[in-house]
Order: structure tokens, then sequence, then C-alpha cells
């Protein structure tokens, strides 16, 4: 046996507790002459360490108990919590994955929030938010979706999307799905799975592994910050551009979950039912399955986007995720006033454009534009007419403050257009930004348009303007709504509190 | 508790949280087992919240706790000494100097386990399960596995040395010296 070998059989007897007298004489004195071997010695009882306690291994079903006998009375508060803290040899389960907070959350069959580990699920409204404490992870599910905690550390996802944010420092969460496995390197990222389709991985911040569905040793690939990729059955990932308002984020459920509690949605109701009776309503598009029939009505059709949950619960809205994903419409109306009211969550488009509503026949008087530009501002343009003011002269109309910080949530956005006044009002989260003064008194013409996909341009070309992101509600009045108006219709329908 | 009592317990909870595993590690590197290590640890949680009023807000709590935990490790040593070996005080002086220096890396090295966990073999990665469960004792499970007591010990020290290399190549790609 060399020296080596001998010296690591000295360090397995003394960490297992069976060094006799003449062994651990033997290895005191290599540790106080070899700093290298005095390394080893402390990484190794690291691991040792490391192994036992909860931070890396499946947990057992079997409870320790641990005894209390010698702690006072006085202590047992804080022992108790530091029992939760310590892990090992302790009073209490080590490993949880527990139902922290849920938004109007409807399961298919009975979903226990006791015995989270080994259970399945179908969330068919609403959204939960599940603490992985072993991963020190925090995970969002959002219906629809199906679902099962493997263990303390994974989650299995057959189809929904889901967002982890795990804590700095703290990796090992997994989120496996049919067509990849996703390790998490410490980060905050996001799984979609259409079933039966397809799988993408959206990364934040920090770094993500992925690797072939099933296999743990299969060769892995990294995914950093602000990438994402989709995987597909029987042919390679695809890279996709990130859609960070895709994805509830865990510091939106809380205001959500307020919302809920304060009745936004029998609000949100109210404010709807009043808007559809006012005799300037030129079209309510909403994106509910029945909806879509009034959509049919506008001489609209979705293309490519799909219903998804809206901003409340058991709603729904039209989400926008490749370049040519688009709902066309006609309101067949020409309008001396107008106003145009949305919600929508707004991906950052790389592209530097989101197209909200475009009419289709641009280079004719009073056909309407409006977009979110890369800077965050808004742009509302009737042909024809351009702002009338130093500095902006001649350009489009555009908004003031940017909505930036407003991406990845739901937003409410607004634009007055006044042609006898000539001006364009622009409203966010029902508050007024600017008022711009335009040149002409034209009327805005609506004839057919689009939601998304500015489709001036053959399908599939690069330079078409998108729109990347959710939309809940698009409403067209015929008349200039007053600031009170608006911020009323804001305050009734936002799903935050 | 009085409101007071309450504000300097959730300081407590947020520090020793924060603090725990590194004084885990510390406590591991100067007793032989982990029995041992957790029987040291419980005695200096209750010392940390016992002086707790002692602390000075500014302090750096970390050191202040690997003080405490030394102190108890070496008390510990001193009872045990008598009937088992343990360490001179001038090892025990270079292990607590090692671990105290070396905090942060081997945080890392913790953090880095998971991913070489995963690497590893299906069988190894069973046994290491199943060894480490709380509750589990090693004889009684290498007889339910049919392995040699002295067998099973050596299969673990192998896997640990492999871990050990493993996490040391993930801490390289990190930056780690």
């Amino acid at each position: 046996m060399t020296p080596r070998a001998l010296h690591l059989e000295w360090m397995r007897h003394y960490a297992e507790g069976t060094a006799t007298p003449e062994i651990a004489r033997q290895l005191e004195s290599v540790l106080r002459d070899d700093p290298e071997f005095r390394a080893l010695f402390v990484e190794y009882l690291n691991v040792d360490l490391a192994l036992s306690s909860s931070a890396v291994l499946n947990p057992p079903t079997i409870v320790p108990v641990f005894s209390w006998r010698k702690l006072s009375v006085r202590f047992l508060p804080i022992a108790a919590a530091i029992a939760l803290i310590l892990g090992s040899t302790w009073l209490f389960p080590r490993a949880q994955v527990r139902l922290q907070r849920s938004v109007g959350a409807e399961f298919v069959s009975s979903f226990s929030s006791r015995e989270l580990i080994g259970q399945s699920a179908e969330l068919k409204a609403g959204l939960i938010e599940l603490n992985f404490n072993q991963a020190e992870a925090v995970v969002v599910i959002e219906a629809p979706a199906r679902f099962r905690i493997e263990d303390a550390k994974t989650l299995r996802l057959e189809s929904g999307r889901v967002t982890a944010h795990v804590r700095d420092g703290r990796q090992g969460l997994r989120v496996l799905t049919p067509h990849t496995d996703v390790h998490d390197l410490g980060t905050r990222f996001a799984v979609e799975v259409r079933e039966g389709q397809r799988s993408e991985v959206h990364v934040f911040d920090g770094k993500v592994e992925t690797s072939a569905p099933g296999e743990a040793s299969a060769p892995r690939d990294l995914l950093a910050a602000n990438q994402a990729r989709r995987f597909v059955a029987e042919r390679g990932p695809e890279e996709r551009d990130v859609r960070s308002g895709t994805f509830v984020q865990p510091e939106e459920i809380k205001a959500l979950v307020a919302g809920m509690k304060a009745g936004q949605v029998g609000r949100a109701l109210d404010a709807e039912a009043s808007l559809k009776k006012d005799a300037a309503l030129v079209g309510w598009v909403g994106f509910e399955t029945q909806s879509g029939e009034a959509q049919m009505e506008l001489g609209g059709a979705v293309i490519g986007a799909r219903r998804v949950q809206g901003r409340f619960p058991g709603q729904q809205a039209l989400e926008f995720v490749d370049r040519d994903d688009h709902a066309r419409l006609d309101f067949n109306a020409v309008a001396r006033e107008l106003t145009l009211l949305t919600w929508v969550r707004l991906d950052r488009v790389p592209e530097g454009i989101s197209s909200i509503y475009h009419t289709d026949n641009w280079n004719t008087p009073g056909q309407v534009h409006w977009m979110v530009l890369n800077n965050g501002q808004m742009r509302f343009a009737v042909f024809g007419s351009r702002v009338s003011d130093a500095p902006q002269r001649g350009e489009w109309p555009e908004s003031r403050e940017p909505l930036l910080g407003e991406l990845g949530r739901w937003v409410h956005l607004a634009a007055v257009y006044e042609a006898d006044r000539r001006q364009v009002s622009f409203y966010a989260n029902g508050r007024l930004d600017s008022v711009v003064a335009t040149t002409e008194s034209l009327p805005a013409v609506l004839g057919p348009g689009q939601i998304g996909n500015w489709n001036r341009k053959p399908m599939g070309d690069a330079s078409t303007r998108r729109f990347s992101g959710r939309m809940d509600e698009f409403i067209v009045l015929s008349r200039a709504l007053n600031a009170d108006e608006i911020n009323h219709h804001f305050e009734a329908g936002t799903p935050y509190r | 508790m009085t409101p007071a009592d309450d504000v300097r317990h959730d300081e407590f909870l947020r520090l020793f949280t924060e603090h725990a595993p590194a004084v885990r590690a510390f406590v591991r590197s100067l007793v032989p087992t982990l029995s041992d290590a957790n029987d040291v640890m419980q005695e200096v949680a209750v010392v940390l919240w016992g002086k707790f009023g002692d602390y000075g807000s500014g302090e750096d709590f970390r050191r202040w706790a690997f003080g405490v935990a030394k102190m108890k490790v070496l008390a510990w040593q001193r009872d045990r000494g008598r009937d088992r070996h343990v360490f001179g005080l001038d090892v025990t002086e270079l292990l607590a100097t090692h671990a105290e220096q070396h905090t942060e890396r081997l945080a890392a090295q913790r953090d880095a386990l998971q991913r070489c966990l995963e690497k590893l073999p299906a069988e190894q990665r069973q046994l290491v399960d199943a060894a480490y469960a709380p509750g589990v004792r090693i004889n009684e499970l290498a007889h339910a596995l049919g392995f040699p007591l002295a067998g099973l010990y050596k299969r673990l020290h192998r896997i640990r040395l492999a871990l050990v290399e493993c996490t040391r190549g993930v801490l390289a790609e990190m930056g780690w010296a």
C-alpha cells in the first residue's frame, strides 16, 4: 500500500469512528506535517457532512425523533426552530414541498396540500406557488397544467408552464419534461410544455443545464441568462427569444392573491358589463372560447396565437409567441374620436417594436397603427397626421414615460384620438402620460387589420413587426374617454392589489 | 416573550440560518464522526442563543459562532479524551484555521456536490442515499444488502473520495483555486 493510500485508509477509519489510538496518532502526524492532506481531510469531512444534511439527498420516509432532555424549557421554542434549520437527527421531516400560495386554483381531481411529494395533479384554473425547501426554490405553476411532484427537488411537468426562482447560491431543482430534463444551477427560469408538441426552457438569470429526458448520465447543454431553447421530439433544440412576460413570476403572486381577496374579478366583470352598454362601443374583443365567435363577427380569425389564462383565473387571453402569430379583425368603422383600451403582458421584443394593433392599408389617410417601441414608449399613428409641435414636430405621436418597468406583468394601455381637437392622449395603468398635438383633423379609419404580426410583408419575412406576449381584451370606442373613465377602467380591471 | 424578545429571536434565527451550514462544517472538521458533530453542534446552538444577549449587532456573527464552536469542540475533546483518542490542540488549531479560512470554498463544495451526485452511477447513488438516510445503522444496512460491514465502509469511502475529486473539478471550473 502506498503512503497516500495508507493515509486515506486512516482517514476512513477516523471518519467512521473506528480509528485505533495508533491510527489516530499516525493520522494526526500526517495532518500536522502535510498541508495538502489537511485540505483533503477537511474537504472529505465536508462532503461527509453535506451528504448527511438535507441539502443534497432525497428525503427518507422515516422521521427520526430527537431527545430534548438536554434542553431546558426556556430553550424549547428556539430549539424547535434550530431543529428545523439543522436538518439531521432532528424532530421534523427534512424535506418538504409546500403549497405556499394559490390564486383561484381549481384542480380536476382532489389535490391534497398535505403530502405533495409523489402526488400528481391537473390544475385547470388559477395559479399555485410551491416551495421546494430542499432546493430552496419557489415554483409557480400556471393553469392549465398537469404535473407530478416526484421528490423534494424534482417536478415533472407533463403540460403547462412553470416559473422557478431558486435562492441565490443554491441549486438542485429539476424540472422533467417529455422532451428534456432541466437542471437548475442557481437561477430564475421557466419551462413550458405543450403536450404532444414541444417543451421550451427560458432562463432569466443564472444558468441551467438541459439533457435528454430520463437519462441521468446524458450529456448536458448549458443555457445562460437571456437564452431560451425549444425542444421538439425527434429534432434538435432550437434557439428561441426569451419570453419574460409569458411566465408568472413568484413576486407577482402576492399582488395577484391580494387582488383576488379584494374582489377584483367581480369589479372587472361589472366594468365589462357597463362598457358593453356604451353606445359608442365599436368592438369589444375578448378571448374566451365563446368570444371567438364574436371575433368572427368582426371578420376576425386567430392565426397561430393560442388561448391561455388571462389576468384572472379561469379567464382567457390570447398569447402570441411565434413571429407569424396574429389575430385578424375588421371593426369596419370611421370615427373622429377614438379610444383604444387593452390589457397586455409584453415580452421584450428583440426587433424593437411590439405591434399591438395595425390596420392593413397604411399609406392611406386615417389608417391606425398602435405599438410599443423598443424604448418602451407607445406610438399611436393615424396616417396623414403628424406631431405639430417641437421638439417632435413631423414625427408620429409617442408617449413620454417608457413602459420598460411594466414588461412581464399585466399592464393597462389606452390611446385616445380626437380629430377635432387634433390630439392624441396616452395612458398607462390608468394614468395620463401625455397629450400630443397633431397636424391634421383626419378621421380614423378602422377597416381590416390585425393584432400582432403586421402582415404587410409575406409571412416569415424577418422585417415584419410582431407582438410577443399576451393580450386580454381589446376595446374600441368611437368617443374620447376622459381621464376618470380610463382610470376607472384600469382600477376595476387590474388583477393586482 | 416580549416584543423586544421577538425581535432578538427573529434576528438570531436569521443569523443562525445564514451561518449554521458553515458552523456545522467547521465543527465537522474537528471531530471524528457525524454523530459527534451533531452532538457538539447542538451544544453550540444552545450556547449561541443563550449568549446572544452578549452579541453586539455590528459584530461578525460567523466569527463569533466559530469561536463558540471551537470552545465547545475543545470541551468535547477534553471530556472524550479519556476514553477515545482525539487530536492534540496543535492539530485541532491547524484544522480549525484551515476550515475558517476556507469557509466560502467549503460552502461552494457543498453546493457543487449536487452535480457530482447526479453523475454517480445509479448503484452508487442508491448506496449513498441509503447509507446517509437518517436513522440508518451501517451494520444493519450492510446486513440488509448482504455486504460485509468492512466492505460497505470501503465502498462508501471510495464514493466520498470520488465526490471530493468531482467537486474539486467543479470548483476549478467555477474559478476556485
